[in-house]
């Protein structure tokens, strides 16, 4: 059988980028299939120029949108430039079991939500990836730390990330360009941290932004960051990594690479006699046309459960659950983060000091408990990931007062408010699941994803805890006006969606392997969220690319010796 | 979205004269009922004609906008084009909740004025005005603000939102990002995360 290509990519986002770039590189012919639009780097979408009086609204958006169940609990997200990359919920429905809730985020366009993420990026640590067999939640990790970090490496090298050396093993330093630094009051904050509580840290956020970018970086047009925050608007600088300023422009350099857009996979077709894939089934994204595509591998990287979605729907006479879902795995040990509550507070003694330009990036204090310090009466944890400031303006509008006195105490910057928050982890659990909904179906004639997933005691636990550290840490630090804040988040609303299709040594209990190879089918391999038995409690993108990078250059090597 | 309610009637002050007649019947026709002084001409505080408010009510933003962010070194908020914004976002923006609770807010500020002056809101002297917005905003950040069972909670409510847009139109401006306070579109690598506040300046705008 004639294939058109070596190897397939379904998804253009963070993961897909990254599979496409490696395999390009190494001198396969790649195809990449993005179910959603074209977007152009730098093209008419990009609004990142505007002044502030040029934005429709000045940057308000209209109220009955965010009333809109799509946006209604990720409003923390949602400005009126990016609102346009979220997909709607009534575009791409889902169901939930009766008394849950699931929040799915989802970009379809090219980039995916790369062009959407807040860019921070933390490794994950050896203890993340023990964490499973340790404690016996989940399906135990089959690499370790060691196996991961050059690939790490390897995609710090390329992404670029902003960071500052720390020496903490959980949270594992990389090769990092300029850090952005602190501010006055959080480095108040630290110095009170570090004397008070003794192995509690506070380091810089580290973020995927170029502040020293190297020649391959400068070669692929990306420029240094101008510290704007106009992030969500689209970079022209190509500061910040995404898919579509770095990782799919290196692959297209090579020459290797086509890219079709607005074209969903349906599913895997898979060949019951070689045991492997064949390729893909499309449907178009408008016209609904259908179309077969053929390669030696298929990479999912859909987004942990957009590749679910893919595999659940690739029924065969051989595979009727699905492919990989002989043993009723596919879909299981869903996890997102949660978001501990925390507290709110008033810096002072640094009222001389402020700042200029708006970094993209806050503070990071890393998880602490059940490492150096027990948790009460849970497993594992929470890190802090906060930013500080000193108010605006706006703060007189919501007090009474008026006037050419009032007008000029603005001219003063506010009080300097730190807000810290955070995330945890949820424990992976396999009753934490996603099916396919039996009978309603999209416009694409796919059946419904149908979500079952909630937070448990453990979890509810940690967040209590990281809201009395929050105040604990504030006090330290002689905060004053403190005042809890947050609460725990319904699921998925942290957009750190994983699992469904975990990785692990015993294929009853895992879909794939330590490879991202599928079990059932060895030259399909699953790259993102997905395949993560557990996700920490760091921001996951960082993991899911030096993965997906890592598993694309074994591809391309068992490739190469005909192993697959 | 329900289609803004237009004002047909005011656009400038000569042309509010010439149609002043239609402009009763066409009020007392709407729904819900609109503030007595629709029918009057109102005062000309800025030369605008406004697209969702009625020419009295967005005169009396454009008098309580400049009043809250006047003319001093730097330009106040009539300059700003606050009333514009506004009267944009009541269309663009609002939910009819808020619309409403934003109409009724200029309302119950006219209501105050009254009754302590017996005359509305823009007619009266300077120190009448400002003793008024006084004891209007006394009412509406007090501490029965929030009592929702007080037939004015939601005039009281839309002040508190009215008056954040109103912040949020000057410090979006121009004049207020470049004049009133600073702000900078591309900072660059150099800009520094911590600086003394003497040689930043003054506070940024955004
Ligand atoms: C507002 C926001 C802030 C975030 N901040 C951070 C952060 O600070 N740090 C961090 O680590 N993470 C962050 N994230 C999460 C991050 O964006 C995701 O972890 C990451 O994008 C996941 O990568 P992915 O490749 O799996 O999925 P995506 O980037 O979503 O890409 C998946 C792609 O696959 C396509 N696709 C899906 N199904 C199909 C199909 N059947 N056929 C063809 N194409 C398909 C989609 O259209 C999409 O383009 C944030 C996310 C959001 C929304």
């Amino acid at each position: 059988m004639a294939e058109d290509f070596d190897v397939i990519v379904v998804g253009s986002g963070m993961s897909g980028g990254w599979a496409a770039k490696e395999l390009c590189e190494r001198g396969l012919k790649v195809l990449v299939i993005e179910r959603g639009r074209h977007i152009e780097h730098g093209g008419p979408e990009y609004t990142d120029m505007l002044q502030p009086w040029e934005r429709e609204n000045y940057g308000l958006i209209p109220e009955e949108l965010m009333d809109h169940p799509t946006w209604a609990t990720v409003d923390y997200a949602i400005t009126p430039d990016n609102l346009k990359w979220f997909t709607r919920f009534e575009d791409a429905p889902y169901t939930v079991e009766d008394g849950t809730k699931f929040v799915w985020v989802r970009a379809h366009n090219l980039g995916g939500r790369s062009l959407l993420w807040w860019r921070q990026t933390y490794r994950m640590g050896p203890e993340d990836f023990e964490a499973n067999a340790k404690d016996g939640h989940g399906v135990p990790w089959p690499i370790g730390y060691d196996d991961m970090k050059p690939w790490y490496d390897h995609v710090d090298r390329f992404a670029g990330i902003a960071g500052s050396q720390a020496g903490i093993p959980n949270v594992p330093d990389g090769i990092f360009q300029k850090s952005f630094g602190l501010t006055a009051a959080e480095k108040v904050l630290k110095e009170k941290l570090e004397e008070n509580f003794p192995g509690r840290r506070l380091i810089d956020g580290r973020c995927a932004h170029l502040t020293q970018p190297t020649e391959e970086q400068t070669a692929l047009g990306r420029g240094v960051c101008q510290k704007r925050l106009h992030c969500n608007r689209g970079c022209t600088f190509g500061a910040f990594f995404s898919s579509v300023s770095a990782t799919l422009p290196a692959a297209q350099a090579t020459g290797n690479l086509t890219v079709i857009s607005d074209t969903v996979v349906s599913e895997i077709i898979y060949n019951a006699e070689t045991q492997k894939a064949e390729g893909v089934r499309t449907v178009h994204s408008e016209t609904r046309a259908g179309a077969e595509y053929r390669a030696k591998a298929v990479f999912l990287c859909a987004s942990a459960f957009g590749s679910v979605h893919v595999l659940l729907n690739s029924q065969s006479e051989a595979m009727p659950n699905g492919l990989g879902n002989g043993h009723d795995r596919v879909g299981r040990y869903i996890t997102d983060h949660i978001v501990g509550k925390g507290a709110r507070g008033t810096i002072l003694g640094v009222d001389d000091r402020y700042y200029e330009g708006r970094r993209p990036t806050g503070f990071y204090i890393p998880r602490f408990r059940n490492l150096s310090e027990p948790g009460d009466g849970y497993l594992r944890g929470g890190a802090f990931q906060s930013n500080s400031r000193r108010l605006g303006p706006d703060r007189l509008a919501n007090q009474p007062g008026f006037g050419a006195q009032n007008k000029h105490a603005a001219r003063e910057p506010g009080s300097w408010t730190i807000d810290l928050g955070g995330f945890g982890e949820m424990l992976p659990r396999a009753d934490n699941r996603v099916t396919l909904n039996p009978t309603r179906k999209d416009k694409w004639g796919l059946p419904l994803l149908h979500f079952d997933v909630s937070v448990s005691d453990n979890e509810h636990k940690m967040g209590e805890q990281m809201s009395d550290d929050a105040v604990a840490i504030l006090e330290a630090a002689g905060a004053v006006n403190i005042e809890r804040t947050g609460r725990i988040n319904e699921p998925g609303d942290r957009i750190h969606e994983m699992g469904g299709a975990v990785m692990g040594d015993d294929p009853t209990k895992a879909v794939t392997n330590k490879f991202s190879q599928l079990h059932a089918a060895k030259n399909v391999f699953i790259t993102d969220g997905s395949a993560f038995p557990s996700g920490g409690c760091q921001n996951p993108s960082i993991s899911f690319m030096a993965m997906t990078a890592r598993a694309a250059n074994n591809c391309a090597d068992m490739l190469a010796e005909g192993a697959i | 979205m329900t289609a803004p309610i237009k004002n047909r009637f005011a656009s400038t002050r000569r042309s509010f004269l010439s149609r002043s007649s239609v402009a009763i019947v066409g009020v007392l026709a709407l729904p819900g009922g609109l503030a007595g002084c629709s029918s009057k001409i109102p005062p000309m505080i800025v030369d605008a004609t406004p697209v969702n408010l009625t020419a009295w009510r967005f005169q009396t933003l454009a008098q309580l906008s400049e009043m809250i962010l006047p003319t001093t070194d730097t330009p106040g908020a009539i300059t700003a084009g606050v009333p514009q914004y506004i009267d944009g976002l009541l269309a663009s923006w609002a939910k009819p909740e808020t619309r409403k609770s934003f109409e009724a807010a200029l309302d119950m500020l006219d209501n105050v004025a009254s009754k302590a002056h017996g005359a509305e809101f823009i007619e009266l002297g300077d120190g009448a005005q400002v003793s008024t917005l006084e004891a209007y905003e006394a009412a509406c950040f007090g501490k029965d603000a929030y009592d929702k069972t007080d037939a004015d909670a939601a005039a009281k409510a839309g002040y508190r939102g009215l008056k954040r847009v109103i912040y949020r139109g000057y410090y979006h401006s121009e004049v207020g990002c470049t004049q009133e306070l600073q702000y900078e579109l591309n900072p660059g690598p150099n800009a520094r995360i911590d600086a003394p506040l003497s040689e930043v300046g003054r506070s940024w705008a955004l």
